[in-house]
């Protein structure tokens, strides 16, 4: 049976997922709907596995989709879905065209490798902790190469293209100042994309198949596909041409056997076979040996249990946050499980300069509203750099270690680079994986993500006498007042009660080289009373007058 | 002068030109084409009250002789309304849309070649321009509504007889453009009293923590010495009263229905001022302005329209 169409359908699939995720990463107009976003997202294994176990909805069932397409014809997903793979397979074109590359063998699996990688992860991910995934899944890597690398690069562009107009007095182009360059993500993204082009060039696809977790993984179910690519023992002559079209070097020619655990369905081969010898076979082998059936019960039941432990976790800091109810058991249990996090965090930052002993700085980074509390967010967020990315006013910046080591590259809210715009919800509506849970502006407007503190000696009010109020202007609850001072001199006074900690009042402060004002975090967001209504004395209050007051 | 022969020129000009462009040279360079303060019309300031934004600002510009004595022909205008906040215009934190479209579409009407519109804003400029409403009435009017986010478009100029204000950069369209016409919105403002024509100039600096380090009423003042507007429409229909100058909720405005017009800033703020039950002279960065000699704030020898539609 000839499937050379499937090629076809492969190829415009991929570069469909892979055109629009990638201008997701650098846009910064907003162009495409945060739906759109979703729907595309919305089969990004380790994003919509991490957040499925926490909402246990459908609309986070992506990855069940792919595991059932796994099931049946194995790892589709590696060669349509995921834009590494397809970066890999574009670097692996283009280096055919200019013969650079050269062929890749058939080798023997990196089992060892495999599945230790997927088994620490696993058992990671069981502490609740993200360690590893932010560095290995495919989709965040992809995340972080087109978010913090391409996407400078992207501005750069349109900041001269937007330059060259107004020079012809169009302002259609308008610039985006690159106010924050994180140094730590360049590097890392720069240094794996140069060892991705290397690897994609001599290795073909040798990440996805000795450290991609999710092509460890869907390798592994691929083994008991229903149909897999099989080679005709009747019908091949062992010329080797589809081995040398294979850029998963899973085919060994001499045995006559493909080894489908690594095949990333890219359906190149197919087309190589003169003879029709390669193809998708109905797999009999599954049906009629019961100890492979056995096995793959077996692999369900693993698969099972490690859902279990995180789920419970996930429940329980939902449960701890909705609307503060009484302190139950499981609260309390939840905390036991925390402090531990809350340590390894913390000690991290004594050992890697934290801002523990630094005066007007949060001791633990602010998390964006919607991330529940600093556990449920450095559990979740793959660092994949969406909400970087879409972030209009750019106060999401990316991190080394300030989350500790195993959050690794997530985004913190950073005030000195912006603040957070009080009516916008885009990273909540934006996040695949949710470490930023979908809220509402409605809630976003009570949500309290970190309270405002003061430091009076510092203020300009206090060391120049004269008058300032760049805090609490920009202030879209008026948590932050001006009130009498020395003769007409205000000064600025902090109600934390109704502070939601969007840090404008630590953007504006002028001061230098220390902020007067600052946003402490809330490990645990809180949620703020509504802004109290201002009582003004009748007598004193200003009304309209019926004639002129001069 | 259009854009591109402003560029021209102060390429050939060097570094010099932006010390040539400060206010002396720049209004002798137009003097042919602004008549000299007062010329117009025997009023020094208007005060019109109870109408709608678009109504008043007609009846105003009427008495000061029409837009044609502010604006001639084929001459470029920039329109700064204070669009800091990305709030409703109920909200009254923003210039009043309605006016702005107004005011856009009576300097066409007086022959101008282009409208530009733009405010250094304090929150997210797109969703400042879009939610304040002055998006659609920049576009409906014809205007050319300017994004001020880079600091490439702004250029440093000396501010001579600046006490704590030496150097600032400002908006390369305010150095451009023939004509210059303020329209704040008034406020109440935390720290300064109040927010009218002389704070308003904060939206078209680059580097406004630098006043705010050093002596914000003294810079405000300072900046009026620099460059006074041709024109200064203060839009006093939805005033907020407290909380200012972002406001929390439509609680703190109230329905003034006021616009005040004059070419003399500390005049206009001291009449708004009075307008916000405020005495000129406890509103420092006036007080400061009216010391200096760069207007008076003393309404009682101003020759004043009073306008009740």
């Amino acid at each position: 049976m000839q499937l050379t169409f499937l090629k076809k359908i492969r190829v415009v699939v991929s570069l469909i997922f892979f055109i629009v995720t990638v201008f997701v990463f650098v846009d910064f107009s907003g162009l495409v709907s945060t739906r759109l976003i979703r729907a595309l997202l919305y089969l990004q294994f380790i994003p919509s596995f991490l957040k499925f176990i926490d909402t246990l909805s459908i609309a986070a069932a992506g990855f069940l989709f792919v595991l059932i397409l796994t099931i049946f014809f194995g790892r589709v997903y590696c060669s349509t879905v995921c834009p590494l793979g397809t970066l890999q397979d574009l670097f692996t074109r283009v280096s055919k065209k200019f013969r650079i590359q050269k062929r890749i063998k058939f080798t023997k699996p990196q089992n060892w490798i495999r599945y230790t990688i997927l088994g620490v992860l696993v058992l990671v991910l069981c502490f609740s902790s993200i360690f590893l995934i932010n560095l290995l899944d495919p989709y965040s890597l992809t995340g972080k190469i087109f978010s913090d690398l391409f996407r400078p690069m992207y501005y750069l562009g349109n900041n001269l293209l937007s330059r060259i107009l107004q020079l012809f007095d169009s302002y259609t182009v308008y610039s985006i100042p690159i106010k924050v360059f994180s140094w730590p993500t360049v590097l890392f993204s720069f240094s794996f994309l140069v060892m991705i082009v290397f690897l994609a060039i001599y290795k073909g696809r040798w990440y996805c198949n000795t450290l991609c977790p999710v092509g460890t993984l869907l390798g592994f179910f691929s083994r008991f596909s229903v149909f897999q690519i099989i080679m005709d023992e009747n019908a091949c002559t062992s010329c080797g041409l589809c081995a040398k079209e294979c850029k998963a070097g899973c085919i060994d020619v001499k045995e006559k056997k493909v080894d489908f655990s690594r095949c990333v369905a890219c359906y190149d081969c197919f087309k190589a076979c003169p003879e029709d010898g390669i193809g998708y076979r109905y797999n009999l082998k599954t049906k009629g040996s019961r100890k492979e059936r056995k096995e793959k019960a077996q692999n369900a039941e693993v698969f099972q249990t490690t859902i279990k432990p995180s789920r419970t976790f996930l429940n329980l800091s939902a449960l701890c946050v909705e609307k503060h109810k009484s302190t139950n058991l499981s609260r309390r249990n939840f905390f036991k499980t925390t402090i531990l996090g809350t340590t390894a965090i913390l000690s991290a930052k004594t050992i890697f300069g934290g801002n523990k002993e630094r005066q007007g700085v949060s001791v633990v980074p602010v998390t964006p509203p919607g991330s529940v509390s600093i556990w449920h967010y450095t559990s979740k967020c793959t660092a994949c750099h969406l909400c970087v990315s879409a972030c209009p006013t750019r106060v999401l910046q990316p991190t080394l270690l300030e989350f500790g080591w195993s959050g690794m590259f997530q985004p913190k809210m950073d005030y000195h680079a912006e603040y957070c715009n009080f009516e916008c919800v885009k990273c909540s509506e934006v996040c695949p994986t949710g470490a930023i849970l979908l809220i509402s502006k409605e809630q976003k407007s009570t949500l309290q993500i970190g309270t405002s503190k003061f430091i009076k000696n510092i203020c300009i009010v206090v060391t120049k006498h004269t008058a300032c109020g760049a805090c609490s202007e920009h202030c879209p609850t008026k948590a932050v007042e001006m009130v009498p001072y020395l003769g007409d001199l205000m000064i600025p006074r902090v109600d934390e009660k109704i502070c939601v900690g969007c840090g404008a009042c630590e953007y504006a402060c002028p001061t230098k080289p220390e902020k007067a004002i600052y946003v402490e975090a809330n490990p645990y967001h809180r949620k703020a009373l509504k802004p109290k209504k201002k009582v003004v004395d009748k007598k004193k209050a200003i009304k309209p007058t019926d004639d002129f007051p001069f | 002068m259009d854009r591109r022969e402003f560029f021209k020129k102060s390429i050939l000009a060097g570094i010099t030109a932006g010390a040539a462009m400060t206010f002396g040279d720049f209004r002798k360079v137009f003097a042919g084409k602004i008549p000299p303060p007062g010329a117009p019309g025997p009023f020094d300031l208007v005060a019109v009250k109870d109408g709608e934004p678009v109504q008043m600002f007609d009846k105003a510009i009427e008495s000061l002789g029409g837009m044609k004595n502010f604006v001639k022909k084929n001459q470029t205008v920039v329109v700064k309304p204070n669009i800091g906040w990305d709030t409703s215009p109920q909200r009254g934190a923003n210039t009043n849309p309605d006016l702005v479209k107004r005011i856009i579409e009576q300097c066409y009407s007086a022959g101008a070649k282009t409208v530009y519109v733009f405010d250094n804003t304090c929150d997210n400029w797109n969703k400042c321009y879009e939610n304040s409403g002055i998006q659609k009435a920049v576009k409906d009017a014809g205007g050319k509504l300017v994004p001020a986010n880079s600091e490439s478009n702004y250029q440093e100029v000396d501010v001579k007889n600046g006490k704590k204000l030496k150097k600032v950069k400002i908006h390369e369209l305010i150095l451009s453009s023939d004509v210059f016409i303020n329209v704040p919105v008034l406020k109440n403002h935390g720290s300064t009293v109040i927010t009218a024509a002389m704070k308003n100039h904060m939206g078209i600096v680059w580097d406004r923590g630098f006043w705010h380090r050093n002596d914000l009423n003294q810079c405000i003042a300072d900046f009026a010495g620099y460059r006074k507007p041709d024109l200064n429409v203060v839009d006093a229909y939805r005033v907020m009263t407290k909380r200012g100058p972002r406001g929390v909720s439509e609680e703190d405005v109230v329905l003034m229905k006021s616009l005040l017009l004059s070419k003399e800033i500390v005049a206009v703020d001291a009449a708004a001022a009075k307008l916000f039950g405020a005495e000129p002279a406890n509103v420092a960065y006036i007080r400061l302005a009216h010391e200096a000699g760069l207007g008076a704030m003393d309404l009682t020898k101003l020759s004043i329209n009073r306008i009740k539609m």
